[in-house]
């Protein structure tokens, strides 16, 4: 079971743009299910984790502009969110914090 | 005998000892040798009461003389207050005023015309009466809502209103204040009345006011319920729909600061200029504002160890608010005690956070700093039953009805009396004494009392006073505003009846008696109070 989530930010270099998450897996270890939802755009990935790994999951997309990200992980309570402006250059503000 | 008697009764009636022996018998009131004894102690005792009224009287005057060169003495000092310049700090003392000296270590609160705010505050103050006055203060003695107002704003001009008990109201005039010190001036008060103060002090927010206002804000369940309805909102929405939610998320912040400042008794002097101020820049920053209130549960996650790097309990880190948080872990560098796994994921989100905070407090400051804020410290300085706040009207005199009791004569009677005050003095007696001193209270308590017996209250058939009259003189002791206890002598002129056909060669005769008596000070009335009362309470 995913333990919790940390740093979700999104990137664009130009070609591809991303959303990625670092999640953090509890003593268990498991196969997770991590749904995101970036702005209008439903992502899903299936990751295996070991027991207290924890891996940054990165998915790509095709939304621009600011909106709500969230990420959220099958079978836990834990959820990240943030609002972000996902097709920001990098060195751009707001696609961090 | 007994004419002699008569003549020394008229002659000496202030000494009536010397006569009063015989003059017993004839009148009837006793006639063994108890009560000729009794006859004589309470001949004896009025003699001496004549004496010590006589004394008072003396000394009465005296002291009524000594305070009125008293107030002479005071008042040239309070002209030497009054220039003053207007705007010059309190306490700041004219250069003349005393010669470079120390200033006395408090002045006199209602005689001066100014009353300190400390004071007011603590209700020490008795508020003057029936003249305009000033309260003189120092913005580092206001307490907004239990923060000092120096800690949440330099203040730049003091103002306000003020209403009290009678359902006057009035305004005070807005006040540059220098440095710390302030000064405002207040009109006529009503004596005997409450009053509410209502403080304004205006200008901008402290820089350190931001970072109060964002712990508050992100605790602030109307802030999470407009996060939460925001993520509601913007969940599965693209760009464009999701702006329409980040602009009541905008609003919803805008009214969750609003209400922060004002429970730090700080509100917007024009509202409007907050939310134009406001508005748009915390929409512009929209972005850190809500991720540092997701951020923190993150960092708060006792799976990730950010305590450890602090030393704190998972406990005790998860209540640190933002604030506290920012405190906590801007020092941080050492990630090294942490597993190696999660190393560099917590150094990444410690300085997102970090930076955050930051975008957050730039943003508040660039929306509040140009809004004027006021300040609001309202004193609400208690009513006639917690504490004195206007000074009770100070008379000079009251005027009495009551009854008399009289034991040799055997008689109550009604009486009305004129009490003479040896000076002003407050009807309340539960009030703070005008002047310090243990004779201060006895002054205020004491009066000199002349007046008239009227008429019989006890249905005695033959009055020995004739046509009911008689002039009555003695002393008061006021028991409370409303009511007093006199005592005295009652002097009149004898009507006895003839014995055997025979007139008593004392009937006509002027004679005294000692009474005590209970009556009620009918100027005390509040339709009344007016009558022999000071205009003003200075």
């Amino acid at each position: 079971m995913i333990a919790g989530f940390q740093n979700l930010e999104s990137a664009n270099d130009g070609t591809t743009r991303t959303v990625s998450v670092f999640a953090l897996e509890d003593a268990s270890g498991a196969t997770e299910t991590l749904k995101f939802q970036i702005l209008g755009q439903p992502q899903t990935r299936t990751v295996v984790f070991a027991p207290n790994e924890g891996k940054t999951v990165t998915v790509t997309h095709t939304e621009t502009g600011k909106g709500l990200v969230t990420v959220t992980a099958t079978g836990s309570s834990q959820t990240s969110r943030r609002i972000l402006d996902v097709g920001k250059q990098p060195g751009d503000v707001g696609t961090a914090a | 005998m007994i004419a002699t008697e008569g003549k020394r009764l008229q002659m000496n009636f202030f000494n009536p000892t010397v006569v009063s022996v015989c003059h017993a018998k004839p009148s009837g009131i006793g006639s063994g040798t108890p009560s000729f004894f009794v006859t004589t102690f309470l001949r004896r005792l009025t003699g001496l009461a004549c004496v010590a009224f006589c004394c008072f009287l003396f000394c009465a005057l005296q002291t009524q003389a000594a305070l009125a060169q008293a107030g002479g003495t005071q008042t040239k000092k309070q002209g030497t207050g009054a220039a003053q310049p207007a705007n010059s700090p309190p306490g700041t003392a004219p250069a003349n005023s005393n010669g470079g000296n120390p200033p006395p270590a408090k002045p006199a609160k209602t005689r001066s015309g100014t009353v300190a705010y400390v004071d007011l505050k603590s209700q020490k103050a008795a508020l003057p009466y029936g003249q305009p006055f000033t309260i003189t203060g120092d913005t580092k003695d206001v307490q907004l809502s239990g923060v000092a107002l120096t800690e949440l704003m330099k203040a730049q001009t003091v103002a306000g209103d003020y209403t009290t008990s009678d359902g006057n109201k009035g305004t005070i005039t807005p006040s540059p204040i220098t440095g710390t010190a302030w000064q405002v001036s207040i009109g006529k008060l009503t004596a005997d009345t409450s009053v509410t103060i209502n403080f304004q002090f205006i200008g901008t927010l402290l820089p350190g006011v931001q970072q109060t206002v964002i712990g508050k804000m992100m605790t602030d369940p109307a802030y999470a319920a407009a996060t939460a309805q925001f993520i509601t909102s913007a969940q599965g929405k693209d760009a464009t729909a999701a702006l329409g939610a980040m602009t009541l998320l905008s609003q919803g912040t805008v009214d969750v600061l609003t209400s922060v400042l004002n429970q730090n008794g700080l509100t917007p002097k024009t509202p409007a200029d907050l939310k134009s101020s406001l508005g748009p820049v915390i929409l512009t920053n929209i972005e850190p504002i809500f991720n540092l209130g997701q951020q923190l549960p993150e960092l708060q996650n006792p799976a990730f160890r950010i305590a450890d790097l602090v030393g704190m309990t998972s406990k005790d880190f998860s209540a640190l608010s933002a604030q506290q948080l920012n405190d906590k872990l801007k020092g941080v560098s050492d990630y090294s005690k942490l597993p190696t796994s999660i190393q560099e994921v917590d150094k990444t989100a410690v300085q997102r956070f970090l930076q955050a905070y930051q975008n957050v407090l730039a943003a508040l400051d660039t929306g509040m700093q140009s809004v004027l804020f006021l300040g609001s410290s309202s004193l609400a300085v208690g009513n006639d039953q917690q504490s004195d706040v206007v000074s009770d009207l100070k008379k000079y005199a009251g005027f009495d009805v009551g009854a008399l009791y009289s034991y040799r004569l055997s008689e109550l009677r009604s009486f009305a009396m004129v009490h003479i005050y040896l000076g002003p003095i407050q009807l309340k007696t539960d009030a703070p004494p005008l002047k310090p001193g243990a004779w201060e209270s006895i002054r205020e308590r004491v009066s000199l009392a002349f007046g008239m017996a009227l008429k019989d209250l006890s249905g005695a058939s033959n009055s020995k006073i004739s046509s009911e009259n008689a002039f009555v003189y003695g002393v008061g002791v006021r028991l409370n505003k409303y009511f007093r206890l006199s005592a005295g002598g009652m002097l009149y002129r004898t009507t006895l009846p003839a014995v055997n056909g025979v007139t008593s060669p004392a009937n006509g005769t002027l004679r005294q008696e000692v009474f005590v008596g209970p009556s009620i000070d009918v100027t005390a009335l509040s339709a009344l109070k007016s009558i022999f009362a000071k205009s003003q309470s200075n």
